[in-house]
């Protein structure tokens, strides 16, 4: 178990989460490269609770998992509402708030 | 045991990596659950038996069968995948790097002496049930139900 080297897996996770939400262009492919992110924090809380002897990181993750659920799935299900308004889940042809 | 550890890592970097390049979204979701997998058995090496397992199970099991569950119902059809393609990838790729040296530049600054805690079942329970996370735990069982209901109606056809 070697903590610096989890700790650069967790920011390169995070980096390629972040060049992910960035880039891509349909909505579906930015909330699949988000979980990346969230994923990458979670993976940081478990990393330094370990290493600094700290428990209450571990509930953070549980704390990061549940929350992340919740955003998956309230998103997703705002692209599939989307996606039946305009036949596709584009996030560049989606500009119904434009005024 | 060593071995194992890198080989994990190696995988869940390689993973994700292959997560944000692949063009097809299908494969980029079963990839994203790769790398989730491999976080899991991360945890585990922590001695996070419970965490390990829920995040295998919440997130392998719930959250990529979602999104493979979400992306089979919005495919326009078999002829035309849907489109994923990339915008500006230089420049994001540029940005992301950057990013990351700085987070690697921050990373230096930290100590990392693996303390280590005792298994996670032991200290869990009473961290939840006999300390101040009580109430917030408890209120995140209400949003998880309020949100599963609101995602019910928002998806739900008239």
């Amino acid at each position: 178990m070697e903590p610096k080297a989890v700790f650069f897996l967790s920011i390169f996770l995070f980096s390629l989460g972040l060049y992910g939400v960035l880039s891509r262009r349909n909505a579906l492919g930015i909330l699949i490269s988000l979980e990346l992110i969230f994923n990458s924090a979670n993976l940081n809380f478990g990393l330094f609770s370990f290493a600094w002897g700290e428990p209450s990181g571990v509930l953070t993750i549980l704390f990061g998992i549940s929350i992340t659920a919740l955003e998956v799935v309230v998103g997703f299900s705002i692209i599939i509402l989307l996606f039946r308004l305009r036949r596709t889940s584009n996030a560049d042809e989606i500009e119904i708030l434009k005024g | 045991m060593k071995l194992i550890f890198f080989l994990i890592l190696v995988l869940t970097a390689l993973s994700g990596l292959m997560t944000v390049l692949t063009k097809d979204l299908f494969r980029s979701a079963l990839y994203l659950g790769l790398t989730l997998f491999g976080t899991g058995l991360l945890y585990l090496f922590m001695g996070y038996d419970f965490v390990g397992w829920t995040q295998i199970l919440v997130y392998v099991g719930g959250v990529v069968l979602l999104m493979i569950f979400t992306i089979m119902l919005a495919k326009e059809s078999i002829m035309r995948p849907l489109e994923n393609t990339v915008r500006n990838p230089f420049t994001t790729g540029l940005f992301a790097l950057i990013i990351f040296l700085l987070l690697l530049l921050i990373g230096k600054t930290f100590y990392f002496v693996p303390v280590g805690l005792e298994k996670d079942v032991t200290f869990l329970p009473s961290l939840i049930f006999q300390s101040k996370y009580l109430i917030p735990f408890e209120i995140l069982s209400i949003l998880l139900l309020v949100a599963f209901m609101g995602a019910i109606l928002l998806s739900k056809r008239e």
